[in-house]
């Protein structure tokens, strides 16, 4: 058999996020967990009753509650050494001129106060457990635009967040849950009042810089009726010797006819446990599109959820994932269709390379009252070595008669045929590789806006030789 | 999925019952024995049964309680052969625990035909286990079905090896049984083995089934697919599993499966999990499922040929399983069982519902 040569896919470039911050913080808990740190982190956010008693329910729901029995190995994650409230040495300000230098520093270097410049209505930038800049523009805020940093949220618009935070995502949900429910901080409260259009996005960024530490910001995002919202959110760390984990919530709530795309560029160390929930309630007529790059972390087990609970709710995921050494990436999309004519489209890619372990795990349930419920379900896998690891695990329920359901999945590599296809179009064989793997990643970066297309396209740095598989 | 259910629902024999009826119905050479103490331990290391995807319940069960079962031992290049075995269930006999061996040594060829049928009044019971195993360059198609009335449970395990350049290829009819639960699990072992599995099902009232279809492709320039096409009425509900499980060293194999069942009542409920696994990368794998009504346009054209509207669902079902029922190279089979089908259908007419 004539050896094929190998496509060479570079690692993703990590030098502009492992550079580490010397740790200069005003306040951190011991490491692991128990209800006196509980009771310190509320008592530094100065929090109302009712958040502290959520939070050590939440703490006897984890204590009480088992491991996965499913999915990667997790059993290496040692949740006493992790230090899970790290207050940085600031407090939150709405100009950078008043952001410490060496905090400012690290968040120009990631391009957020030039994309918050250029091309934002709104950015939220968290440095380890708390929020350190937060602004939104006056246009927005004149027209009754919502965006706080969470524990702000919590004290200003109490009544509301009391009706939805932890409702979508309860303490009961998985242990790691739990977990956020004890010991959450930072994070987004966004509302968006009745038809207001939010033509530029809002962009929150977590930079996790404390070794051995945890982040459990909470994003609540309510779109009411016919509003409508593009979120962006990114993440990152430096790479440590040690474990950091995230285990943050994002809960949505899609009012009628309302519309949301949430975007995510994850890019966190090597050394992370990523295990994130998401997931987002869509009413009447309602859209949830989400649009995710997963790149970073040791571990992930990222799967946002799209609940579909009014007539013609819609829900559309177009994600990527690149696993690459040492990194197991178990991601997906969970789709409940609980009404008639919901619909649903999901799209998602991966690459994996030199060892690494790209999963996609779905879940697609269709309720006897989802009448008219459509879906189409398309999952494809590039490998590039024999070192890697793709597999697909859907699981797809169908309760009643009237709906059109179809899954697809294909794995492998890319065909002669479509090289050959380019070259007799007079492209040379290196370049017609580029555009067929850059072509792969393109429902993904063709969702985001400009800025960061090019952001996701140097994420993934290509150099081609050879034939690919 | 519907598993606990199964179990649940499922009565259990608790003692072993004689099966006097013989199995082997015809065959064209005279390596296909019923199974005896002495040929139980010429072929044990065939026979051993080491794990069940079933359970514990049905590792007892394929292990210590058996009362019938066949060996097929085909010699090295023998062609033209075929087998037919039933395991009919009745009054006198109404529990099957069956442990079957085939065994295709070199460059050979066998049709197995096994059909499974019951008096239609009798509570049967049927588990069977059959182990496979296809030598270099022989070519095996087993064609299995099951027609047994609402009144028997019925389960069926099968484990099959391949090696180098044989091909198996297994049309599997499950037309009857109120529960039941049937499983392959197949290793291409061989460079350029190849195996095809072809499933039709239907289930209808208050029918629970579950399907495991497993190919590993350990061979190089191995090639598999699994398809199935099924049909639920009333409120049938099944689970189906596959998985394409590519393993590292698999260079140039291609594996893939499809699943399309038609929902004919809204009470029906139907679960699939296909898997793709794969840990090689110079391989082309691939698979698909749907699920879904009968198309309106389809169902426009035949009503307005004359045709009722349950008289055209049961058309376009039919059809909608012929490229599979082509694989049978019995004309009278094929039509018969067409007939079948058409006749299971029917039962759930909206006039003959209770």
């Amino acid at each position: 058999m004539n050896d094929t040569k190998k496509t060479y896919v570079e690692d993703i470039d990590r030098s502009l996020y492992d550079v580490a911050d010397e740790a200069r913080y005003r306040y951190t808990t011991d490491r692991g967990i128990d209800e006196e740190i509980i009771r310190k982190i509320s008592k530094e956010k100065d929090e109302p009753k009712w958040m502290l008693d959520l939070r050590l329910e939440s703490l006897r729901i984890y204590n009480k509650k088992a491991m996965p029995l499913w999915g990667p190995d997790l059993s290496e994650l040692d949740i006493n050494s992790i230090i899970h409230y790290v207050r940085p040495d600031t407090d939150m300000s709405n100009s950078w001129d008043d952001v410490p230098g060496y905090i400012k520093d690290t968040f120009e270097r990631l391009g957020i106060p030039q994309a918050e410049r250029e091309s934002l209505a709104g950015v939220g930038a968290q440095y380890d457990s708390e929020v350190v800049y937060h602004n939104l523009k006056e246009d927005m805020i004149k027209q009754g635009v919502v965006y706080l940093d969470m524990e702000s949220g919590v004290k200003q618009y109490e009544d509301m967040v009391k009706k939805y935070f932890m409702t979508l995502i309860t303490p009961h949900t998985h242990k790691f849950a739990a977990l956020h429910g004890a010991v959450w901080s930072g994070g987004s409260f966004v509302y968006v009042p009745k038809n207001v259009k939010v033509d530029v996005p809002l962009q929150s960024y977590f930079r996790l810089n404390a070794k051995n530490a945890g982040q459990f910001e909470h994003t609540l995002i309510i779109v009411d009726e016919g509003a409508e919202l593009h979120f962006i959110e990114g993440c990152s760390a430096p790479k440590y010797n040690v474990q950091n984990l995230h285990a943050g919530s994002v809960e949505l709530f899609i009012k009628k006819n309302g519309k949301l795309r949430y975007s995510t560029i994850e890019n966190w160390s090597r050394n992370m446990f990523n295990l994130n929930t998401k997931r987002a309630l869509v009413e009447e007529n309602g859209t949830i599109e989400w649009v995710s790059g997963s790149f970073g972390s040791k571990i992930s087990m990222l799967y946002p959820m799209s609940i579909l609970n009014g007539k013609r709710a819609k829900a559309e995921f177009t994600g990527i994932t690149f696993a690459s050494t040492g990194q197991i990436l178990d991601t997906g999309a969970k789709v409940l269709m609980a009404a008639p004519e919901t619909s649903c489209i999901i799209n998602s890619k991966s690459i994996s390379k030199s060892g690494g372990s790209a999963i996609y795990r779905g879940f697609l349930k269709v309720t006897e009252k989802a009448k008219g419920a459509k879906a189409a379900v398309n999952c494809e896998s590039l490998m590039l070595d024999n070192d890697s690891v793709s597999d697909t695990l859907p699981t797809i329920i169908l309760e009643n008669d009237d709906i059109d359901i179809g899954h697809e999945a294909k794995i492998g590599r890319i065909s002669d045929e479509s090289i050959f296809y380019l070259m007799s179009r007079g492209i040379n064989e290196e370049e017609a590789k580029s555009m067929i793997v850059r072509g792969f990643v393109e429902p993904v970066t063709k969702e985001l806006p400009l800025e960061y297309a090019v952001e996701l396209n140097n994420l993934i740095d290509i150099e081609l030789e050879g034939t690919i598989g | 999925m519907y598993w606990k259910e199964i179990e649940q629902k499922t009565i259990f024999p608790n003692q072993m019952l004689k099966y006097n009826k013989n199995i082997i119905l015809n065959t064209s050479f005279d390596s296909v024995k019923s199974r005896n103490e002495e040929l139980d331990t010429k072929y044990s290391d065939y026979l051993k049964i080491d794990n069940h995807i079933f359970g514990e319940k049905f590792l007892k069960l394929s292990k210590d309680l058996i009362n019938t079962g066949f060996i097929i031992d085909v010699p090295v290049d023998s062609t033209k052969n075929k087998v037919e075995i039933a395991f009919d269930i009745d009054n006198e006999n109404p529990v099957i625990l069956d442990h079957n061996l085939i065994l295709c040594k070199e460059n050979s060829h066998t049709d197995i035909y096994i059909n499974y049928k019951d008096d239609g009044e009798v509570n049967g019971f049927h588990n069977g286990f059959t182990k496979i195993y296809i030598e270099k360059g022989s070519k095996v198609n087993i064609y299995r079905i099951q027609d047994y009335s609402k009144n028997t449970t019925n389960f069926d395990t099968n484990i099959a090896f391949v090696e180098e350049n044989a091909e198996l290829t297994i049309i599997d009819i499950q037309l009857g049984s109120s529960l039941k639960g049937v499983s392959y699990d197949v290793e291409l072992e061989g460079d350029n083995s190849i195996c095809e599995i072809k499933t039709i099902y239907i289930g209808t009232e208050n029918d629970i089934m579950d399907f495991n279809y497993n190919i590993k492709f350990l061979g190089k320039k191995t090639r598999g697919h699994i398809e199935s096409k099924g049909a639920l009425s009333h409120k049938a509900k099944k689970s189906f599993k596959s998985s394409i499980n590519f393993i590292k060293g698999c260079q140039k194999a291609s594996g893939g499966e499809s699943e399309y069942v038609t929902l004919l009542d809204k009470e029906v409920k139907a679960h699939s999990i296909p898997i793709l696994l794969c840990t090689e990368d110079d391989v082309v794998g691939e698979h698909a499922a749907s699920a879904g009504q009968i198309d309106e346009n389809k169902m426009f054209y035949l009503m307005s040929r004359g045709l009722d509207k349950d008289t055209a669902k049961i058309l376009v079902v039919e059809s909608s399983f012929e490229p599979i029922l082509e694989y049978l190279p019995d004309k009278l089979m094929r039509e018969e069982i067409g007939k079948r089908v058409r006749k299971i259908l029917e039962g759930g007419k909206s006039e003959n519902r209770l």
